[in-house]
């Protein structure tokens, strides 16, 4: 292999290109599926003890090469008109925890008490998380009517939902009593990767919809009801909806944003190094006719998020028929990268980038080992205060190109709401609150120490960073992060989040992806709706079937599979 | 309410920073704050008191420790601050000049500023002298002397009793590289680390007398709702 340079930091940790961001075989749903097939997981119900209209509890049991957890659900009656998204909700159809160990009557009691009260309750730290998910009652209906009636559902209709059930949060990392990631590093290495808990919390959730929804259909009532097809099974996710409460997380999460970063452009450095065979092009233009229809089938009505996929769809068809042309001579990847580059959009490139990383699963895969870090923003107060200043200089750089003067680079204030602790965004002169915000005007701050330490440095070349902060100790947050940042390879989203025009979606974008989550789909400047999991295996293929090849999944043509064709 | 509660050592960093920052202090004060707290309990080196009492003589309008004596000890005054912020700016300042023995007055609960003093360990630092083991000495609340042991890597050695008095009760002083502690081992490197263990498996009890204080010292870091914030600002919340 070839020695690639990786992509830049101004190029890589722009927040439109972050925002711009896809699923990856290197993104947590993906690297948790082929842990559980690899390491054979066994998953199967200890508990189903639901009544006649789906209401009561079930507890998976799973086995891991070094974990025994639970997954206990709570079902519950929901009234349509206390159905509610948002996070100030406080009943809803489904409750769950993710917890170590088996659960006994008396733990299911307590669980019973606190699990459906969520923030309002506490669980301990037996529980890794908390988390619950609302029907999506119009076509948990239309399928449940169907499939008793002896019919498969409508799979285009499916696929303009894409799930049975949304979660609306999934609390870990000792959130509400729960245990803290130490202990999971600790003592369940299986889930020691970043919100391995998390996905695998939305995986057997997946599952529960597909079991619940059997479990309705097929009653005494409907002696004519039929399971649900199962490629039609596998094209079910799990909608999740997302808001501010996610955006701040990977500025705060500085040396994790930069990690995970890291990887990926690790993985597309080899992969670049690669050579760009005929066979390895081919495989590339069958990804790209998937995603094209995959987008196709993204229902949204936000008209940003619609033109960005009508100008993907038109890029990657563009692309598609540059390598058609008898004029085009592939001969590396990198030719391939740069020609992107050139003419098409940020979400094409960058999508591009993870087709490309889906051809080499033998030098990509094991990145994903390297995604968990430990956090800790840390300075040393014996270093010299004028190598602080040179750090700022390397690896800040970007933060002078703001002029804090101008109004409009400090308009924006985030905040947390009194009422349930959530992130809100405010504008500066408007809304109150903005002498509580948040500490996120990470360029502001740095320009703010850059400009106290000058005139430290003037009056004392030989000054330490502890000379300095003992003068201007109110820097000592950002003088942390800057020693600590400085040390990594991609350093900071370059962004002013305190701008006029601040996007927050890009910030949610970019974490969902590594996520790996698909169908984007904005319901405002502040908060998307999307899909997990869908076409991943069902936890009955994890020890028989268990398959990897599962982005971006496309609607099942039931008139083709040999079900219907037999039938 | 119970009148204890478990919680995560990742609760504990939130409510402590969320309080610190309601009182008006500045982000790496909040976060060292949190941070100092959580750690402490886990290696049960505080309680409840302790708590309650670095809350109690928290000053706002306090930046940073003054310097007030320059020779073989390097002696800073606190003005009073709790040991919950700022006093690692003292010790930080005085070990970047090479100082072996550092002495904080007019400062409370000087235990707190042992896990600052862990996490600059952990990595080696610039001033060469400064890559040894380090002894904080402070008085426990039962009014008995402390010496909290650390390694060169910022790992515990041990927590001792002193033989005799070596600070008042409203100071803290740092040794660099003491070669031995003259006073009675009360908890091993191995005890401590059980106790860290415990509260990751159980949680850290904190009573809710405290618990509830934190709460309530938080609200003055987060702002009210109203129609037009939750209209304008709001995700799916």
């Amino acid at each position: 292999m070839q020695n690639i340079a990786l992509r830049p930091p101004a190029l890589v940790m722009d927040l439109n290109r972050l925002g711009a961001g896809f699923a990856s075989r290197l993104s947590f749903m993906r690297t948790l599926m082929r842990n559980m097939i690899g390491n054979d997981w066994q998953i199967k119900y200890s508990r189903f003890d639901l009544d006649n209209d789906g209401y009561g509890h079930v507890v998976f049991d799973i086995q891991t090469p070094s974990s025994h957890l639970s997954f206990v659900v709570f079902s519950q009656y929901l009234a349509p008109d206390e159905r509610d998204d948002r996070v100030i909700a406080d009943q809803w159809d489904l409750t769950m925890t993710l917890m170590e160990g088996d659960v006994d009557e008396l733990t299911l009691a307590k669980l019973a008490a606190n699990v459906p009260l969520q923030e309002a309750g506490r669980i301990d730290a037996r529980c890794i998380c908390l988390s619950r998910a609302n029907r999506s009652a119009r076509i948990f209906n239309e399928v449940l009517d169907n499939l008793r009636q002896g019919r498969q559902p409508d799979v285009q209709r499916l696929a303009e939902v894409g799930y049975l059930y949304r979660t609306t949060a999934v609390y870990g990392s000792g959130k509400f009593g729960a245990c803290d990631w130490d202990k999971v590093i600790k003592q369940h290495p299986d889930l020691a990767s970043p919100f391995a808990s998390e996905m695998l919390v939305c995986y057997l959730l997946r599952q529960f919809s597909i079991d619940q929804l059997h479990h309705l259909v097929h009653q005494e009532a409907y002696p004519d009801a039929v399971d649900m097809d199962v490629d039609v099974q596998r094209y079910l996710g799990i909608g999740n909806s997302t808001g501010l409460g996610m955006a701040p997380w990977l500025v705060n999460h500085p040396q994790i944003t930069a990690q995970w970063v890291l990887q990926r452009e690790t993985a597309f450095a080899r992969v670049l190094s690669m050579p760009a065979t005929a066979p390895k092009i081919s495989q590339l233009q069958e990804l790209m006719a998937r995603a094209c229809q995959h987008v196709r089938e993204v229902s949204t009505l936000d008209a940003w998020q619609a033109n960005n996929n009508r100008l993907l769809l038109a890029d990657l068809e563009n692309l598609n028929d540059w390598f058609n042309s008898a004029s085009t001579e592939v001969q590396d990847w990198q030719q391939i990268h740069a020609w992107a580059e050139q003419h098409y959009s940020l979400e094409a490139q960058e999508l591009l980038i993870n087709l490309m990383l889906e051809l080499y699963p033998d030098i990509v895969d094991s990145l994903a080992q390297n995604m968990a870090i430990a956090e800790s923003l840390q300075y040393d107060p014996t270093e010299s205060a004028q190598r602080l200043a040179d750090a700022i200089k390397h690896t800040y750089d970007w933060v002078f190109d703001y002029n804090f003067n101008d109004p409009e680079q400090v308009a924006t204030f985030w905040y947390y709401s009194q009422n349930k602790v959530e992130p809100r965004l405010g504008k500066v002169g408007v809304d109150a609150g903005a002498e509580l915000q948040m500490f996120l005007g990470i360029a502001k701050a740095v320009q703010d120490c850059h400009t106290d330490l000058e005139a430290l440095l003037h009056a004392d070349l030989d000054a330490t960073v502890a000379d300095f902060l003992l003068q201007y100790p109110s820097h000592q947050g950002i003088v942390a992060r800057i020693a600590t940042m400085s040390q990594t390879t991609y350093g900071e989203i370059r962004a002013n989040l305190l701008e006029e025009s601040v996007l927050p979606m890009h910030l949610l974008r970019a974490k969902l992806a590594f996520f790996g989550v698909s169908k984007f789909d904005p319901k405002s400047a502040l908060w998307v709706r999307n899909t997990m999991f869908q076409g991943a295996p069902l936890v009955s293929e994890i020890n028989t079937n268990g398959f990897d090849d599962w982005s971006f999944p496309v609607a099942p043509d039931l008139a083709f599979t040999p079900e219907a064709a037999s039938g | 309410m119970a009148d204890s509660v478990a919680l995560s050592a990742n609760e504990i960093k939130f409510m402590i920073k969320r309080s610190v920052e309601g009182l008006g202090f500045s982000p790496g004060d909040q976060l060292g704050a949190g941070m100092r707290v959580a750690t402490c309990y886990q290696y049960g080196l505080v309680d409840d008191k302790t708590i309650h009492n670095a809350l109690d003589s928290l000053l706002p309008d306090v930046q940073a420790p003054k310097v007030i004596e320059h020779g073989d000890e390097w002696v800073f005054d606190a003005q009073g601050q709790s040991s919950l912020v700022q006093a690692e700016l003292a010790f930080g300042a005085a070990m970047s000049h090479g100082v072996m023995s550092i002495r904080l007055r007019n400062t409370s609960q000087g235990v707190l500023v042992a896990p600052m003093l862990m996490t600059w360990l952990s990595k080696p630092m610039n001033q060469p002298q400064m890559r040894q083991d380090l002894s904080l000495y402070y008085v426990h609340h039962d009014g008995s002397q402390r010496c909290l042991a650390m390694t060169a890597n910022g790992s515990l050695l041990g927590l001792y009793e002193p033989h005799r008095a070596v600070v008042a009760e409203d100071e803290v002083l740092l040794r660099v590289d003491e070669k031995a502690i003259d006073g009675n081992l009360l908890e091993s490197a191995s005890d401590l680390i059980r106790q860290r263990e415990a509260c990751l498996d159980k949680g850290i009890s904190l009573s809710a007398t405290l618990v509830m204080r934190l709460k309530d010292l938080m609200m003055d870091s987060f702002v009210p709702e109203s129609d037009q914030s939750r209209a304008s600002g709001a995700g799916p919340g």
